[in-house]
């Protein structure tokens, strides 16, 4: 009896997290635009939810995520949403394996999460965009193939050199948050992943 | 209202997505492409009212992109083939075009959209949330930063110093979301919002509830054990509904406008019932907000709709606990002169309120709890007031002349207000909602610049917007926008390298004074909302400012805290401060002995 109650209240409680950790992935978007930070954070709902509910409900917060993201703030973002997935997948992965659970761990985690992320994006890059996706990364890009590299190496070498920053950062500032959160909000979720990386105890 | 907007309907939006898709991928001719964007797509935009938004899209979006396919296929690769980047460039025009009409639906047919799609229950739940909540953070977000400002943390406004906020605002951003996921999460479970969503009627037992009385008053002080009381109540209530001090908490948060908020809540609601709420809806001149979403309602509004959305679901028990504190006192009479007359029959009213003696309630029975029911595992202490308080800042006069602010054509606020504020003085500003009274607190602690006119300070020239939260010190009326730090002596008074006697001195002062000591290690956002209240009011005038703004301080605060606080504004006052109250509590503005500043006509009058 007080297990199925306890099941049903994480349940309850990871529908009414969804679409705030959503939020937290659009939410960081309109913040980087009312401070007009030069960078781009898309991930730290994503990478948030994952770790506080498991990889399936994070790649929904993620997907979704990005679908609000495109019709509010980037259109672009909608081509983006399986990296999303993947971004829930490889961060669960980690997780378990408590790499998410000192400062070290958590860059070198989010350094190999940039990595997986750019292979899979390039694809995207290439096919909807020709390499040009009119941001920062496509500079880059042109630099590669101005190197002589061809397109579709370009845009990888592009990928590799930037995404493993750009995440190593979120996966640190999702680290720092959670650190700094009390930990009796915190174990209101009854996640493994937390309890794993000593969120929790 | 979006009324006058294009209704697309939902089968045509996919049926529309499914044909442009194949179109765009399989036809390679410019000419037929830019033919489908003129006399389909932009006639779209504009008949669903979104002809700006894709304009700005072409603009911020496609620009850069063009540059970049230049950039890469022009000067760097030499090849020069101008049609290929044309054709591609359409076609990632058209296609994100068609998913952007597909995909932008208006507030007020989100649900009968994607119900028609074929969503229902837990999915259709997370996808409309995913649609609506995102406004209420993001609101939330520019808060924090507003507060981070209020609180003289930036120093002065540039863009590096700004930007340097980034990293405090996401703290009290995620911990207010994971709170409010607690606490709504208990809502949801009380309202059964998956039968909500379903939009069932239910077959409800045609025996009518049995209510011993309409409303009940659950007596005792902060920490009696009053909220544990109707907590437990509720959960043994075979069908209850328990509402806080933070009414956003009880609305449901995934309903995109107030209209389907209160609609959702009246499906199985009796026709008496409704009718009586309607007309009090009606009172409060409730229309105007229909078709806005919720979370952009004023604290007021929101305490209407939390209330009266839950007695349209006609519960057993409704606990209303210090949420009434927040309306004045022409919204507050008609729901509790209706709640006691016993319109809403079926329904007991639990209500727990730090100012029930402004109430004037007279039909009730009285409940104290039993003092067994220990609240917390902290013990908090008592406020008291301390001799120790002192100030290294002389008095100041502000001075506004001549000021125009409007936050857009639409929505002028001040035009040509003028108003001479003096030290050694309480003020109590009031005004009907939207009248502008955030907006000049906001003015007067340099978060908006003020787009004409001059303020001074002791007769000399000064901008606040230059340098916020130095001459006046800003307290939201909620508390979680404004903590910022992982202990509470650290946010009373945030450490510094070098600190002097004075300044340490001055931390302990209030600690001791917001009865805090004993608590000091402890994380704020761990402490209960009376304290993290308490906690915001002591953070902002442990700061030595010559000015302070207070919204509704005493919120949730019982009369002890009141009492506490109103002798603590009057020895501010007595060194030299300036204060100005937002409140709502009658009692509070008129023990204070405040001078009156109220709002009218778009100018201030003192």
């Amino acid at each position: 009896m007080n297990t199925t109650q306890n099941s049903q209240k994480d349940r309850m409680l990871a529908l009414t997290f969804i679409p705030l950790a959503i939020a937290i992935n659009v939410g960081i978007g309109a913040i980087v635009k009312v401070l007009n930070l030069p960078i781009y954070m898309d991930s730290i709902g994503t990478i948030i939810a994952t770790l506080l509910l498991g990889w399936k409900r994070g790649a929904i917060v993620g997907v979704l995520g990005f679908v609000i993201t495109s019709i509010f703030i980037n259109p672009f973002a909608i081509y983006f949403i399986g990296t999303q997935v993947i971004i829930a997948l490889v961060v669960d992965f980690f997780a378990k394996r408590a790499w998410f659970s000192n400062v070290w761990k958590v860059a070198l985690s989010g350094i190999g999460l940039g990595i997986i992320t750019a292979i899979v994006s390039a694809p995207v890059i290439i096919l909807v965009f020709q390499g040009a996706t009119g941001n920062g990364a496509a500079l880059v890009t042109s630099f590669f193939a101005k190197m002589g590299n061809q397109i579709v190496n370009s845009v990888f070498l592009s990928g590799f050199s930037i995404e493993p920053i750009d995440k190593a950062v979120q996966c640190l500032i999702a680290f720092f948050v959670l650190k700094s959160i009390p930990k009796n909000l915190l174990e209101r979720f009854n996640s493994t992943a937390l309890r794993k990386n000593k969120f929790i105890d | 209202m979006e009324n006058n907007k294009l209704c697309i309907n939902p089968y045509f939006r996919l049926l529309f997505l499914a044909g442009s898709l194949t179109g765009i991928l399989l036809i390679n001719k410019i000419d037929w492409l830019l033919c489908f964007y003129f006399i389909v797509i932009i006639p779209l935009f504009v008949l669903s009212g979104q002809i700006k938004r894709h304009l700005n899209l072409l603009l911020f979006a496609f620009v850069p992109i063009y540059l970049s396919f230049v950039l890469l296929y022009i000067v760097v690769l030499k090849e020069g083939n101008w049609q290929f980047i044309h054709l591609k460039i359409l076609k990632l025009l058209l296609l994100t075009s068609a998913i952007q009409i597909t995909l932008a639906i208006p507030a007020n047919q989100l649900i009968s959209t994607f119900k028609k799609w074929g969503l229902k229950g837990e999915t259709l739940i997370t996808v409309l949330g995913a649609f609506t909540v995102w406004t209420d953070v993001t609101y939330r977000s520019e808060k924090i930063i507003t507060a981070r400002f209020a609180r003289g943390f930036v120093g002065k406004r540039n863009r590096i110093n700004t930007a340097k906020q980034f990293p405090f605002v996401l703290v009290p951003m995620v911990v207010g979301i994971l709170r409010t996921a607690t606490e709504r999460a208990d809502s949801w479970t009380q309202k059964n919002i998956l039968q909500l969503v379903k939009g069932d009627k239910e077959n409800k037992a045609s025996i009518s509830n049995v209510v011993k009385s309409f409303l009940t008053i659950i007596s005792g002080n902060n920490f009696s054990g009053r909220s544990n009381y109707l907590k437990s109540e509720i959960n043994s209530s075979e069908s209850g509904v328990y509402i806080g001090e933070q009414p956003s908490s009880s609305i449901t948060g995934i309903f995109p406008t107030v209209e389907s908020e209160i609609k959702l809540h009246s499906n199985n609601t009796d026709s008496e019932t409704l009718n009586l709420v309607k007309s009090l809806f009606e009172q409060y001149d409730f229309q105007k907000n229909y078709g806005k979403n919720p979370f952009t309602l004023s604290g007021g509004e929101q305490t209407i709709l939390a209330v009266l959305s839950a007695i349209l679901l006609q519960p057993k028990k409704l606990a209303i606990d210090c949420t009434l504190e927040q309306l004045n006192k022409a919204w507050r009479e008609p729901l509790l002169i209706a709640i006691q007359k016993g319109d809403f029959s079926k329904t007991e009213t639990l209500l727990a309120d730090n100012r029930l003696n402004e109430y004037g309630l007279s039909n009730f029975n009285e409940l104290i709890p039993e003092n067994s029911l220990q609240e917390h595992n902290y013990k908090f202490e008592k406020p008291c007031l301390s001799n120790d308080i002192e100030t290294q800042i002389a008095p100041q006069t502000i001075e506004l002349s001549d000021v125009h602010f409007s936050y857009d054509k639409k929505q002028l606020i001040f035009k040509g207000a003028n108003v001479k504020l003096e030290p050694y003085n309480i003020y109590h500003l009031s005004g009907s909602n939207g009248a502008g009274k955030s907006t000049l607190a906001k003015i007067l602690t340099g978060i908006l610049k003020i787009q004409s006119g001059k303020i001074s300070i002791n007769n000399k020239y000064y901008n606040p917007y230059k340098y916020p939260g130095k001459i006046v010190g800003y307290s939201f009326q909620n508390p979680d926008e404004q903590l910022f730090s992982t202990t509470i002596e650290n946010e009373v008074l945030r450490y510094l390298k070098n600190e002097t006697y004075e300044y340490k001195a001055r931390r302990e002062t209030f600690l001791e004074m917001f009865g805090l000591q004993n608590i000091r290690k402890e994380h704020p956002a761990e402490m209960p909302f009376v304290i993290r209240k308490r906690i915001a009011l002591a953070a902002t005038l442990a700061l030595d400012r010559s000015w302070y703004i207070l919204d509704e301080p005493t919120l949730g605060q019982d009369n002890d805290f009141a009492d506490f606080l109103l002798t603590l504004l009057f020895k501010l006052k007595d060194l030299g401060k300036g204060i100005i109250i937002i409140s709502h509590s009658e009692w509070f503005a008129d023990n204070i002995n405040a001078k009156k500043l109220s709002l009218h006509n778009h100018n201030i009058i003192a």
